[in-house]
């Protein structure tokens, strides 16, 4: 057991060095500088070097791009002249503001995925078959075309204009509600489009398996069927998907949401270092994902043989 | 449809046809003098803010974003299949570990991410857009083309081919490539729309620029056309959008469930 945890964390460790190497590598090179961001017109060589110096623009070596991976890994990123903050508080500050989007809708979602998956697999008679439809059509949908048609209905004059068009306040309840319900709305739509076609795939199959044919035959009730043994077998694949693409959906979703809303998250801080350049703070939330995500991972392979004992450590 | 698997491939050629027929008559970005002009006969959706006919624009930027994404999506199969290639032929050991490790590191990553990682590069050169995604991508089809190739090795056909005499090179597309070319064109389908949905985010926030009309463009303009109360270029592409997902979506797990069979 010991030596399966070292192992792993090894491994962890290795992948994300490997990943913010790269990445740092890639930013280090093919970045350009902008320090012309900092400097007044006609600017002196003396205060060219000065800014330089100011905001320690690194030299384009593999030295300086491990230099700059080493101190994201060590967690000491330093201070965004950019944001005019530190990154590390920068991050936190955005993290608070994601999470507080992130989890209604994590669990919202996720929740109403597994409600239209079970109902469809159910094998109602008219039910089923819509919500199959429905959940197919909603894998179809792209995020900007919820995100337009949910302002419209929900933020503008020529819908019902119930909530804010843009902003951020979570100052109290009453604010967070006003400010967050439409992201959130949008957020959880979002996942329910990602997993409710999955999960009901993921279901479907465990119908199709021939375990199900032999309790079937053996009269097993259909009850029994669905909540001890098919639900537990499709829970395993249930849980590797969520831990897969979570990561993600959290960045990917919240850079699109955060950015229409201009809520001061993490997807609003990705998109605005990396239009201003701010190689650190991009650097920092790549690392900071890809260990989520390996994490999740590891997580998610020591549970599953608890849930379903053909995926053995 | 049923009968033959590979009706989708003829789908695709009358598909792009029909929008090359069609772009051949709404060539180009039709001007009015009338900002968002009502619907008539000469603008079949009426006109844009700046008097450009939106069926127009919106024929264009379907064939952009379908030609684009469809040679990526293309592009990244064919690097798998050929990762795939070099692995069956030379079956290093080692390469195939470090070709998985670097897949699962890619895959680690957030798209989204990835590209604000290399957002000047990408900035600099819009065209090295579509370059860049086949490499991040790639892995996707390859993992499945491993898979699939993994099984099939251990097949009676495959021993008794090694058995006879038959160059690697021969077994691979004589009797491999055959096997697995659905599984290709459903990871096209696959890809195609995950292309043209990360092509949509990507345009509507900034951080593509193009300077041809495509999808995500169109989105991005019926953002600040909704403020003004215009809603047509959103609906019209929301539509259309939804269509082609849809289609692509329904054939690709078609052909995935019948790949798994």
């Amino acid at each position: 057991m010991f030596r399966f945890f070292f192992q792993r964390t090894s491994y962890i460790l290795f992948s994300l060095f490997c990943i913010t190497f790269l990445c740092s590598t890639i930013l280090t090179f093919e970045a350009p500088s902008y320090l012309h961001n900092f400097l007044s017109k006609n600017s002196s060589p003396r205060e060219i070097e000065k800014t330089k110096k100011l905001l320690g623009t690194p030299e384009k070596t593999l030295a300086s791009s491990l230099e700059l991976t080493l101190s994201t890994l060590f967690l000491r990123p330093g201070y965004s002249h950019f944001q005019r903050s530190s990154i590390l508080g920068s991050i936190k500050h955005a993290f608070t503001v994601t999470a507080s989007l992130m989890i209604p809708s994590l669990f919202l979602g996720i929740l109403a995925a597994l409600f239209f998956a079970f109902v469809s697999f159910l094998d109602f008679p008219v039910l089923s078959p819509l919500i199959s439809f429905f959940l197919l059509s909603l894998g179809s949908l792209s995020d900007v075309v919820l995100i337009l048609i949910l302002k419209l209905l929900l933020c503008t004059k020529q819908g019902f204009h119930l909530f804010p068009l843009h902003g951020w306040d979570a100052s109290g309840p009453l604010s967070y509600f006003k400010y967050a319900s439409v992201p959130i709305l949008i957020m959880t739509l979002s996942l329910l489009c990602l997993y409710g076609p999955l999960f009901y795939q993921l279901l479907v199959s465990e119908k199709k398996a021939p375990y199900t044919r032999t309790l079937k035959a053996m009269g097993c009730p259909s009850q029994r069927i669905f909540f001890i043994y098919q639900l537990k077998t499709a829970s395993a694949p249930i849980l590797t998907h969520i831990a897969r693409l979570t990561p993600s959906y959290i960045i990917g979703g919240s850079i699109l949401v955060e950015n229409h809303f201009n809520i001061p998250g993490l997807g609003f801080l990705t998109y605005e270092s990396c239009v201003t350049g701010d190689k650190q703070t991009i650097l920092m939330l790549i690392s900071l994902t890809a260990f989520c995500y390996l994490l999740l991972q590891e997580v998610i392979q020591v549970t599953l043989p608890l849930l379903d004992k053909r995926t053995d450590l | 449809m049923r009968r033959c698997k590979l009706s989708w491939v003829r789908f695709f050629v009358v598909f792009f046809l029909l929008l090359e027929i069609l772009s051949l008559f709404y060539n180009g970005e039709s001007l009015s003098d009338l900002s968002y002009a009502k619907p008539s006969w000469t603008h079949f959706l009426g006109t844009n803010l700046n008097g450009q006919d939106i069926f127009a624009r919106l024929l264009l930027a379907i064939k952009n974003s379908f030609w684009n994404n469809f040679l990526t999506s293309l592009l990244c199969v064919a690097l798998g299949i050929f990762l795939n290639l070099v692995l069956f032929l030379f079956n290093f050991p080692h390469l195939k570990k470090t070709l998985l490790f670097l897949a699962h590191l890619l895959d680690t990553l957030p798209i989204y991410l990835i590209i604000s990682c290399c957002y000047s590069f990408i900035r600099a050169f819009p065209e090295g857009f579509q370059f860049f995604l086949v490499i991040l991508v790639c892995p996707i089809p390859f993992q499945s083309i491993l898979r699939k190739q993994e099984t099939l090795e251990k097949h009676q056909l495959m021993l008794s081919a090694k058995q006879i005499g038959c160059t690697k090179l021969y077994i691979f597309f004589r009797y491999l490539f055959p096997q697995f070319k659905n599984l290709l064109v459903a990871e096209i389908n696959f890809l195609l729309v995950k292309f043209i949905k990360l092509e949509i985010g990507l345009s509507f926030i900034g951080l593509k620029q193009s300077y041809k009309p495509t999808l995500g463009l169109l989105f991005a303009e019926s953002s600040t056309d909704m403020l003004k109360g215009e809603y047509t270029t959103l609906f019209a592409t929301s539509v259309v959008l939804f269509l082609i997902l849809f289609f692509f979506n329904t054939s690709s797990k078609k052909l995935f469930s019948e790949n798994m069979c």
